[in-house]
């Protein structure tokens, strides 16, 4: 038996963060028996208690029962990651995926053998405003063998001397006989917010009550503070724009959208762990999983429509399901996509986000999808849907009906309704209307599920009336774990870690993303060319790239990208990848009729396509290879942000030029390529703070993971009431959200207190109703907060 | 002699279904054109049903693989004309409203001999007899006389059967027209706001829109999107205010089905063209070796004991039965939500969520279970001896949605009753997944008749709360 090579899992582990001591117990969520359509039931799993004085699991046990806060405190999230061998059985004559542990090392003989990690993490937010290199913060703990808890520091060179961000921490923790496994635990930072270095905010003469002198840490004269009062000067804008914290009033789109930052920090982070294995002799062995700390779950129960695993899974298997596909892993698959609708419809006041008026307020006021929309297009606010049928228990009883007729049998009979990725600018009411309904996706149009997503329920709906009576149904196979089976590895539970730490709970329509903006991976799949994460802009090159053209590139967009045998521009649609799609809208004088909605600063009336599903298709077959992509010529100035046509006769306005794509994962592993994205640069693209976002994002971004609509309940009206789940009394009265109704938790409530604020959801209810402490935060009276 | 006896003298009506079925001397015009206009809704009603059973009877695992994609086509286009049988209905009752009649939801109320509205399996007869109900009168086509005679076959006839479907409409249209037998007073353009509307129900079946040219006229549809058309419904619900709306809107609907003057304009998928294309591909791979639908009862029925009508179709199989018998109650819960959508107050507040919509919804919902119930039912037997392992699969017999209308069809007056009455539903549906969950369901069985208890409950919940706001007493004991 001998080792062939490494592995951590899982290969992607979330941390999530919080400022109590203990960390999360584990726990899973699965299917009620008893109660076929409620929420999932949270199901305490063993938790891995770890000695601190040694660093040994001291224990391992299945709490009673889970508790989210200690002492108002929330608990954070600290994963395990587990090394794995791949060896290579002679015995058996075939290689195996086994836990990397003292026996094995022995059987192996390199009972010897040194054992060493390596951490590195980085906050690269400011710095993708800024541009200044000198903002990235950044953490390495350098290789350790040791079992002490190594603090992740995060330093920057505009930081004042001697300050850090303090990222969390890591441990190697000590094998002993009872848990003889390696493993390493990461437990990320409290949440805290940091900021500049001054005694007062010059806005207020005070100082700021959010930024204590331990925590004032940025060098108040360098271009964080203040950025954006130039707006020329904002050379890089993130979309959506101005994800930071801004001196008051906020948030800027609001009021003639100046944003001036008040330079924030937060100590979220991502990047890598890196273990080796060195025999005596020399040889070694390494591997690499990524991490990144991201803030709580706050609704454990329940999962988004679209997640970090089903983009993944598409990137693994690719956008269609084959055909030999067992029917009960595709409807398996089909049934909980369907699932997870009504999860997330459940916690999304409908009626508001359709783009009704509310009670008499203007739809135009209140922030939904129909109202980005009507100000992308400069068109008057339309509701997606009949305002008159739009009530959330009404919808979501109807997604429940799906549901329970596909689990009795039914061939899904919407797969025209769901919205193709084509679509996502599609405005017409057709379009609108398709499914998932009412949600931006990752290319700030609407959201579409991933091909992949789509052709399961295709394929069940093909399959399904030629199955003829089955007695049973089995249910699929569990994923079994090889070197080879990628997804199992992606979907790997290790000891001790709660569901809340794998990619089945991170949304995937990031825009910009809560674990991660998911975005960023696909910047440099094209090996030479750095693109905007969200659009077709070349913003810079490879350092190594010596090519004249090429780095002439930067400035222009990637229009097209075609395979390498289609050299000649007469080939079916099929088999070009275009990188936007049209904006259609309907046409005034005719109901049956469609138009291009251009504006001023889009003339041609297109829009950029997520890269998720935009290269799928090519990821599934060109990975690794090379292929033909078009750019424009000559962009300059403004032009470059304006989405271009393709124009191939009679002149065409591209250029041509070949591509290699880069491989996704590194290796044979699930780790997403190094070369794709840089420790910092998953999470560079979310709010700094991230406490922010929360108060500035609605829940038609993830309704599932930042609720919209709590405490539902049917009235005697026959539609539904609750709370919103930012209202600081619960009523049962729902306050709309306009950003500046005093009933709403406010900007500089949550960054004191956001421990408080952001509640947990249990059953579609505030967890622990009334058990909780009161806020901390001055601005709170007392007994306000739930 | 009534005025209205006058009026008839000097207009003859020419048509089979006025000489035979003339307006009654005691009945007003108004009378006869409701009476006409129920007709039609009923007419709407059973073919509904009627290809909604065909469809659903098709796929099963004797369709070769070669055949299933066709197959499945088929079902798709078939669905999509039960669909649009509905949008029918619903501008129907539509209608019906704009005249200040009620609604109808009745399908068996016919004056003349139907059997060739049988419900019963897709095979070539029973297409050919749609092909028959939908095709134009006087246009021809090749497969015309093959058509006929098929269909005579089929149901044993010597003559073809009567399709009045787009007679009616013309008795109807010619009715309605008539402006001294249908004064104005006899019609309520305020009624438009209680009409159904497509916006609410039509649930996005209609054609994809199309770019408009430099004129501002819509551009061709590509063939691609021609040729899928025929797969999609294009639900025709028409909201009407004036009388020149209601004939346009009839008219509209009756084209839809045999396309008397559009049928040959590309992008019409009238119902006839559906029918007619099916018809022809599956000439083409028709065999004895093979069967697309699954061999079951025609006019399957629960009616106690062997002796009651269409003996043939008697669900003699007890656990078949129970299924059969959750069906029927699901259909009456549909009929009964669409039928109070008709009936209950308007909404409050325009453009706010109302409960109408939620009725509504409470529709579609029930459409899906009917769905569900439908295939399983496809796949049960029909007596004790198609249960038999014995019994060669050939032989076996299964039984199919019944599809059976209720003992009370009307909805009371008052409005706290609709909802004792929906409540009255949910216990007979409870009765009937209890019967099922102890004739030994299979797992799969149980997690569903779970899955249905579930959601049954919640919808109790949901009216116990509106029956709450009222201040009314129940009208039996929890």
């Amino acid at each position: 038996m001998k080792i062939r090579e490494l592995r951590i899992l899982p290969p992607f582990a979330i941390g999530r963060l919080g400022s109590a001591n203990e960390p999360q117990d584990n726990y899973t969520i699965v299917d009620n028996p008893n109660e076929p359509l409620g929420y999932r039931k949270i199901v305490p799993a063993k938790t891995l208690k770890v000695r601190e004085s040694t660093g040994e699991v001291a224990s391992a046990g299945v709490p009673k029962k889970i508790s989210f806060k200690i002492d108002g405190k929330i608990r954070p999230v600290a994963p395990f990651l587990e090394v794995f061998a791949v060896v290579e059985n002679s015995q058996k004559g075939k290689t195996e995926m086994t836990p990397l542990n003292a026996a094995l090392l022995k059987k192996v003989g390199a009972a010897g053998a040194r054992i060493e990690w390596k951490v590195s993490v980085a906050n690269r937010k400011v710095m993708r405003r800024t541009g200044n290199p000198d903002d990235m913060v950044a953490a390495n703990t350098g290789w350790f063998s040791d079992h002490d808890s190594h603090v992740l520091l995060g330093s920057s060179k505009n930081f004042v001397p001697g300050a850090h961000i303090n990222f969390g921490h890591v441990r190697f923790i000590l094998p002993n006989k009872k848990f003889s496994e390696i493993r390493l635990r990461f437990t990320p930072a409290h949440g805290l917010i940091y900021g500049p270095h001054r005694t007062v905010d010059p806005a207020t003469g005070k100082p700021d009550p959010a930024i204590p002198p331990e925590r004032a840490i940025y060098d108040a004269s360098k271009d964080w503070v203040g950025f954006g009062k130039d707006p020329d000067k904002v050379a890089n804008q993130t979309l959506p724009p101005s994800l930071y914290a801004i001196e008051p009033p906020a948030p800027s789109w609001l009021n003639d959208n100046v944003a001036v930052s008040r330079g924030y920090l937060d100590d979220a982070c991502d990047g890598f762990v890196e273990v080796r294995l060195t025999l005596p002799a020399g040889k070694r062995w390494t591997a690499t999983a990524r991490i990144c700390a991201s803030p709580p779950a706050v609704v454990p129960d329940s999962l988004f429509i679209r997640s970090l695993a089903d983009d993944l899974e598409q990137v693994i298997n690719g956008p269609q399901v084959p055909k030999d596909e067992p029917y009960e892993v595709t409807r398996n698959r089909a049934l909980n996509i369907v699932r997870r609708a009504y999860e997330t419809v459940r916690f999304m006041n409908v009626a508001l986000m359709n783009g009704n008026n509310f009670k008499g307020r203007p739809a135009l006021l209140l922030d939904s999808m129909p109202e980005e929309e009507a100000a992308d297009t400069e068109r008057a606010i339309r509701p997606v849907m009949a305002p008159g049928s739009v009530d959330t228990l009404g919808i979501m009883t109807l997604h429940e009906q799906v549901y329970a007729a596909l689990r009795g049998g039914a061939a899904p009979w919407f797969v025209k309704l769901l919205r193709n990725p084509d679509e996502v600018a599609d405005f017409t009411d057709r379009g609108r209307r398709k499914m998932p309904a009412l949600m931006c996706g990752a290319d700030n149009s609407y959201l579409a599920l991933t091909w992949r997503q789509i052709d399961s329920i295709r394929k069940v709906s093909e399959e399904a009336p030629f199955r003829g009576r089955t007695l049973v149904i089995p249910a699929p196979p569990p994923e079994s774990l090889t070197a080879l089976n990628l997804t199992a590895q992606l979907h790997y539970e290790a000891l001790g870690n709660p569901v809340s730490s794998r990619p089945v709970t991170s949304v995937a329509n990031c825009c910009p993303g809560l674990e991660v903006d998911f975005r960023a991976v696909w910047r440099r799949m094209f090996k030479g060319i750095v693109l905007r994460e969200y659009d077709n802009l070349v913003m810079d090159v490879d350092p190594d790239v010596k090519s004249r053209k090429i780095k002439a590139l930067v400035g222009q967009q990637l229009l097209r990208v075609r395979l390498p045998e289609d050299k000649h521009l007469h080939i079916d649609k099929q088999r070009q990848f275009v990188m936007t799609t049209p904006i259609k809208g309907p046409a005034s004088s005719d109901v049956d009729g469609e138009i291009s909605l251009t504006t001023q600063f889009n003339p041609f009336g297109l829009a950029s396509k997520e890269w998720s599903n935009a290269l799928a298709h090519l990821l599934s077959t060109h990975q690794g290879k090379t292929v033909l992509c078009d750019f424009t010529k000559g962009l300059t100035g403004d032009d470059r942000d304006i989405p271009q046509p393709i124009v191939d006769h009679p002149r065409r306005n591209f250029v041509t030029i070949e591509f290699e794509m880069r491989k996704f994962f590194d290796g044979d592993t699930a780790v997403i390529s190094k070369a794709l994205a840089s420790p910092g640069e998953l999470t560079q693209g979310l709010c700094s703070p991230w406490q922010n976002d929360y108060r500035e994002c609605s829940c038609y971004y993830w309704a599932s993971a930042r609720p919209d609509y709590v405490n539902v309940e049917p009235a005697a009206n026959g539609l539904s009431k609750g709370d919103n789940w930012f209202q600081k009394l619960r009523t049962g009265d729902y306050v709309p959200d306009d950003y500046v109704d005093s009933r709403l938790v406010l900007y500089d409530e949550l960054f004191l207190d956001w421990e408080h604020w952001l509640r947990f959801q249990v059953g579609g209810k505030d967890f622990k109703r009334g058990a909780a402490r009161a806020s901390k935060d001055p601005l709170v009276k007392r007994g306000a907060g739930g | 002699m009534t005025p209205e006896d006058k009026q008839q003298g000097p207009r003859p009506f020419t048509s089979v279904l006025a000489n035979d079925f003339p307006k009654r001397r005691e009945m007003t015009w108004h009378d006869q054109l409701v009476w006409l206009l129920h007709l039609g809704a009923a007419l709407e009603h059973a073919l509904m049903v009627q290809y909604l059973y065909a469809a659903y009877s098709l796929g099963g695992k004797q369709v070769p693989p070669q055949h299933r994609h066709k197959v499945k086509e088929w079902q798709e286009s078939i669905l999509a004309v039960a669909r649009e049988e509905m949008g029918h209905l619903i501008t129907v009752q539509n209608v019906l409203t704009f005249l200040g009649a009620g609604f109808n939801l009745s399908r068996d109320q016919f004056p003349w001999a139907v059997e060739w509205f049988n419900i019963e399996p897709f095979c070539m007869g029973s297409l050919a007899c749609y092909v028959n109900a939908e095709m134009p009168e006087s246009e021809e086509f090749p497969e015309r006389k093959e058509i006929e005679e098929l269909v005579k076959k089929h149901l044993r006839k010597d003559a073809l059967p009567v399709h009045p479907v787009a007679e009616i409409y013309r008795e109807i249209t010619t009715l309605l027209a008539d402006t001294e037998r249908i004064p104005e007073g006899a019609l309520q353009p305020q009624t438009y706001a209680l009409q159904a509307s497509w916006d609410e129900w039509g649930r996005g079946y209609r054609p994809a829109p199309r770019p408009l040219d430099a004129a501002g006229n819509l551009v061709d549809a590509t063939a691609d999107v021609q040729r899928q058309a025929q797969f999609d419904s294009n639900i025709l619900i028409f909201q009407v205010a004036t009388r020149t709306q209601a004939l346009a809107a009839l008219n509209a609907i009756s084209l839809q089905g045999e396309g008397v003057e559009d049928w040959k304009k590309e992008g019409e998928w009238t119902h006839f063209r559906r029918f007619i294309k099916i018809f022809r591909e599956f000439r083409k791979i028709e065999s004895s070796d093979w069967s697309p639908a699954a061999r079951a009862a025609v006019n399957p029925n629960t009616n106690p004991g062997p002796n009651a009508p269409c003996p043939d179709g008697y669900i003699s199989c007890d656990r078949t039965r129970n299924w059969a018998v959750l069906l029927n109650v699901r259909y009456w819960m549909l009929f009964r939500y669409l039928a109070h959508t008709f009936q209950i107050d308007p909404p409050g507040a325009p453009n706010e969520p109302n409960l109408r919509a939620m009725l509504m919804h409470r529709v579609f919902g029930e459409m899906y279970q009917l769905k569900t119930l439908s295939g399983k039912l496809f796949q049960m037997p029909l007596r004790d001896v198609d249960a038999d392992p014995e019994t060669p699969d050939w032989k076996k017999t299964m039984a199919g949605p019944p599809f059976e209308l209720p003992a009370n069809s009307r909805l009371p007056a008052s409005e706290v009753d609709c909802w004792c009455l929906h409540r009255d539903s949910l216990v007979a549906s409870r009765n009937a997944c209890h019967s099922i969950l102890e004739s030994n369901p299979t797992p799969d069985e149980k997690e569903y008749i779970k899955t249905l208890l579930a959601l049954d409950e919640q919808t109790d919940a949901w009216i116990v709360q509106i029956l709450a706001g009222t201040n009314a007493t129940t009208r039996y004991d929890e």
